[in-house]
């Protein structure tokens, strides 16, 4: 009978060398994504900052209506949960730490992954399985420009828009619950968020889009190429990109520290 | 562009088997000097495009060396076979598409991409292109929307459309219409008049390759056949 000891570490060592690949294959993909529009002609960049534009719209704009809905729950329930327990004295922690750390930019990076990470995973392994990434190497058009370089800005574009914008509504949908309560007014309640929220959704709306749309991109590109793999690397994914982003809020708290 | 290394041919294929074991005999070592209309008869149509794929770096073949322009493409980093890439077009007899754009986008995405053209220049030049070829193709028609026939001329006018050193033109591999096939060597005749680019027909069927070609090259059918060369072979 196996040392189940020995069982569960090769099964951690295998699982630490198989993230390992991924990051090398993500780092290699961000390089080379980074440095396509080097060199290229102006009529090249146009084309990638015209798709990089479209993306925007789908990974941002698209997805506001859904991130807005949990937006304005979130903010709701929190606001709830407050005045039930008459908790006013911590609506600067629940705003900042909770919300704004935490919960809204997850929110905001759940929906991305939802609606985008899955979908850049389809489309480039269809792409790849029939022959149209071939196709544009063919002709000399580098996949890295032309496909990945628009979708990694119209994620983390998307990303932290989202992320301002889940975190804003759910900041006010718990204003709107709490406002009334006499001890808390209008104006301590905003002059309680403070300023560097901002920069903290901001980085984490960075990390967020990066981690996204590395992991989806790499699913997308690196599969082998058959129809039946593609479904996989969905699921991949969804999967690897929410555990990179609830791994990274931690890593962010720990590094930047809480208030 | 043309003049620039008039020492360096386009193509050289030294000794290639360009499709495979399956694909059957080694081409004898050919090259294709600068203006220079080459034909390339394969035993079958399934070897078409395998022999395209070979020749512009897509996959190596199994037995030889090409160069493009001089160098070998097994042998280059990614970033210089794009590079490489960009002065030769190809135009595969199944072509493929981007599924989500237009079947016009299509043809204008090269075109796009090496020429930093006005957007309504972009698109009356693909517009003159398919009225060349006689094809119809509605703006928002989408590549799986088009018939077979319509497919392989869009694939031809998006390689012609970018102006290359070295054109490589697969034969479809079912039967054009005649007004087509007629659209078809008109445009390559026309091409070669203008003293455009060289120009390299993979075929598998003999008919028409005599008027349009310079030399013919056979691919005997099985591996390690007799090769037959045509014409003025390098």
């Amino acid at each position: 009978m196996a040392n189940p000891v020995a069982a569960l570490g090769g099964r951690a060592l295998r699982g630490a060398h198989a993230a390992l690949r991924d990051a090398l294959s993500a780092g290699e993909i961000f390089a080379r994504t980074l440095f396509a529009l080097r060199g290229t002609s102006r009529g090249a960049r146009r084309l990638a900052l015209c798709t990089a534009s479209q993306q925007i719209y789908f990974t941002g704009v698209q997805g506001i209506p859904v991130a807005g809905l949990l937006a304005v729950l979130l903010g709701y329930g929190l606001g709830q949960f407050v005045g039930f327990f008459g908790l006013f004295a911590f609506i600067p922690q629940f705003l900042e730490v909770l919300i704004a750390y935490h919960l809204a930019p997850l929110i905001a990076a759940i929906v991305i992954v939802a609606r985008s990470a899955a979908a850049v995973a389809v489309e480039l392994g269809n792409m790849r399985v029939a022959g149209e990434i071939a196709m544009l190497e063919s002709f000399g058009i580098d996949p890295y420009r032309h496909l990945a370089l628009p979708r990694l800005l119209g994620i983390v574009i998307g990303t932290v828009s989202l992320c301002f914008v889940v975190t804003a509504i759910a900041l006010v949908s718990m204003m709107l619950v709490v406002k009334d309560h006499p001890s808390v007014g209008g104006s301590d309640y905003l002059q309680a968020i403070a300023p560097r929220i901002g920069l903290r959704v901001a980085v984490l709306g960075l990390l967020y889009g990066l981690a996204i749309a590395l992991v989806s991109m790499r699913q997308g590109l690196d599969l082998v190429p058959q129809y039946t793999e593609v479904p996989k690397a969905a699921s991949r994914a969804v999967v690897k990109s929410i555990v990179l982003c609830a791994l990274l809020t931690g890593a962010t708290t720990l590094v930047l520290g809480l208030p | 562009m043309n003049g620039a290394r008039d020492d360096v041919v386009p193509l050289l294929c030294a000794g290639c088997s360009l499709g495979g074991p399956e694909a059957g005999g080694e081409l004898p070592p050919f090259r294709l000097a600068r203006g220079e209309t080459l034909a390339v008869l394969l035993p079958g149509a399934g070897q078409v495009d395998d022999a395209g794929r070979c020749l512009i770096g897509l996959r190596p073949p199994p037995a030889g060396r090409v160069a493009l322009f001089g160098e070998d493409p097994a042998r280059l980093s990614d970033e210089r076979l794009l590079k490489l890439r960009r002065r030769l077009a190809w135009a595969p007899g199944s072509p493929e598409f981007l599924a989500t754009v237009t079947a016009r986008e299509n043809v204008a995405i090269p075109l796009r991409d090496r020429m930093a053209l006005r957007e309504q220049e972009t698109e009356e030049r693909v517009a003159s292109m398919l009225h060349r070829l006689g094809v119809e193709i509605p703006a928002p028609a989408l590549p799986h929307q088009l018939d077979a026939p319509r497919r392989y001329l869009a694939g031809l006018a998006r390689a012609v459309l970018t102006a290359p050193e070295l054109l490589i033109v697969g034969e479809a591999p079912f039967p054009l219409p005649a007004p087509a096939l007629e659209k078809v060597s008109s445009l390559l005749a026309a091409l070669r008049a203008a003293g455009g680019p060289s120009l390299l027909l993979l075929s598998f069927r003999e008919l028409h390759l005599r008027a349009k070609a310079d030399n013919i090259v056979h691919m005997p059918p099985r591996r390690n056949g007799p090769a037959r060369v045509e014409g003025q072979p390098a």
